[in-house]
């Protein structure tokens, strides 16, 4: 929810830097409000990267508490909201290295475009069968298909697809170049295709 | 000084195909009003107010200023 207050009549939404500010002049509800403002669609995020709801809300809580004890540095002109999700991402690699479920090499591989060869993925361009978008348990086919990708593509893909980012919005969280965010998204569709249609299939057949 | 700002998200010009219409029908996952609440309550409480209420005391304005020196090149 973006809270909007009123100046002469007119509702004004006040930016992340105005709360921050306020934040720091020993604001609460400001702190509030930047809260309320991403809690939101970092929680989704944050829920589907890991498939795991409440370690989702332990990390929410790190990411804010991150928030609150960094905000007297967070003057270096990067978007708060690039900042906030490139905190949870990092929490989120480090809870899945904790649960070991990635291993040490694929999250120094996760930035880097080393691999970005058409041979390290199956082209997969068939249509998706038209039932799928009928199917009732379809959102555990969605999350099953996101946590069948590799973690450098799982986040491109989430930030995309459950937070609406653009891919300079990407870049700037994954820190890595527009274009790479585009290719790696590019990259991510065929192999979301591919866990659709394997999901399915048993059933149409 | 430079402050934090959010800007809204510039469209792309990526022609929509089947699968980005399947997972636009990705629904979000919803967090309780009440677990935000109790999450802010727990910032509140664990983390060390950012400033504190009172003006710091001579003696901790002077350590300060001390500590301050010692870190810094003299201009």
């Amino acid at each position: 929810m973006q809270l909007r207050e009123r100046i002469k009549g007119q509702p004004v939404e006040l930016t992340d830097g105005i709360l921050a500010q306020q934040t720091l002049a020993g604001d609460e509800e400001a702190f509030a409000r930047l809260v309320q403002r991403y809690s939101s669609s970092l929680f989704n995020f944050i829920c589907r990267f890991l498939s795991d709801y409440d370690a989702a809300s332990d990390i929410l809580q790190q990411v804010f508490t991150q928030l609150y004890i960094s905000l007297p540095n967070l003057r270096t002109g990067e978007p708060l909201k690039a900042w906030l999700f490139q905190v949870a991402r990092n929490r989120c690699l480090d809870e899945l290295r904790r649960k070991r479920i990635i291993h040490f090499s694929e999250l120094q591989a996760s930035g880097e475009e080393e691999d970005l060869s058409p041979l390290a993925i199956i082209p997969d361009s068939g249509p998706l069968p038209e039932e799928i978008a009928e199917r009732h348990d379809l959102q555990s086919i969605l999350q099953r298909a996101i946590d069948a990708l590799p973690l450098k593509f799982r986040a491109v893909v989430l930030l995309r697809y459950a937070a609406q980012f653009s891919f300079a919005e990407i870049g700037q969280v994954l820190q890595m170049p527009e274009a790479t965010a585009k290719t790696y998204f590019q990259r991510a569709k065929p192999l979301l295709r591919a866990s659709l249609k394997e999901q399915i299939s048993p059933l149409a057949s | 000084m430079q402050l934090l700002f959010s800007h809204p998200a510039p469209a792309d010009d990526q022609a929509e195909d089947d699968i980005d219409r399947v997972f636009k029908q990705l629904l979000p996952v919803e967090l309780s009003s009440e677990r935000i609440a109790r999450m802010l309550a727990h910032i509140r409480h664990t983390v060390r107010p950012l400033f504190p209420a009172s003006e710091p005391s001579d003696s901790e304005r002077s350590s300060f200023l001390v500590i301050r020196n010692e870190r810094c090149a003299p201009s």
